[in-house]
């Protein structure tokens, strides 16, 4: 299936974030860099955005042991901790939560959603179909653009729902 | 006494429901291998045509990674958790 990049649609109208969230998440971008980050989000229907759980990227130490078959490093993408996510979903399950968004860095590039990235949410095992994706983007050290992929666009071959950016702007504390 | 392979939720339409399928002790391939027997849509989803595993899926032996281990040579013994955990990735570059 040949993917293209999917850019922020600035005609969509914004996802508000709660501020303590999004800030959360941009820390995490700006302490893993020069690597992309990676993490979840957990909440309840009608109040999504309620905890940012880190999760460790694995990339680099997955290309180190076999780069034929994970040919890129944690700069160029993310390739999130198995055992940290397992116990993510089961503290959101606690809480009586589910995942809402997925979250991770690009580093001296855009807050697209690249080839990759739709790759693996749109596979049929992805663990959860229905989160949101945000994409921060981080250069020189800074958070320099954000964007989150919703499934709210046209249906794909599969019948699902395709994914569309709209831009993301802080909510007030 | 056998090992319990556990199901992630995306695939439990392909097992009758059930979350957790006990299979004999062996290779990890010969696991996988049994319990496409019953499941041939489920193996097709774990391994590609060569017999390897997909790369949008890892599996965890009592939690250890078995890409650090030896991938599906790794032993699975009587009594041993079996995970199959989608994998989560994705990246700029």
């Amino acid at each position: 299936m040949t993917r293209r990049r999917i850019e922020v649609d600035p005609a969509l109208p914004p996802v508000v974030v709660p501020a303590e969230v999004l800030n959360e998440v941009f820390a995490h971008a700006r302490e893993a860099e020069p690597e992309e980050c990676c993490g979840l989000i957990t909440g309840r229907d009608g109040d999504p955005w309620r905890h940012v759980i880190r999760c460790r990227n694995d990339m680099t130490r997955h290309h180190r042991r076999d780069p034929q078959n994970y040919p890129r490093d944690g700069r160029e993408g993310f390739y999130m901790n198995e055992q940290d996510y397992l116990r993510a979903e089961d503290e959101a399950e606690q809480r009586g939560e589910r995942i809402t968004c997925v979250y991770h860095s690009h580093v001296g590039c855009g807050a697209y959603f690249s080839e990759l990235d739709q790759e693996f949410a749109e596979q049929p095992l992805f663990p959860f179909p229905d989160a949101a994706h945000l994409v921060v983007s981080v250069v020189g050290g800074k958070v320099v653009d954000q964007a989150l992929f919703v499934r709210e666009g046209p249906a794909g071959p599969d019948g699902s729902p395709g994914f569309v950016g709209r831009p993301v702007v802080h909510g007030r504390w | 006494m056998s090992a319990r392979v556990r199901i992630p939720a995306a695939l439990r339409n392909l097992t009758g429901g059930r979350a957790e399928v006990p299979v004999a002790a062996g290779s990890l391939r010969s696991v996988l291998e049994a319990i496409g027997r019953d499941a041939p849509e489920l193996r097709d989803r774990l391994l590609d045509e060569h017999g390897g595993l997909r790369r949008h899926v890892n599996v965890f032996v009592n939690d250890e990674d078995v890409r650090f281990r030896e991938w599906l040579d790794t032993p699975v013994r009587e009594g041993d958790r079996v995970t199959i955990v989608p994998a989560i990735a994705g990246g700029g570059g």
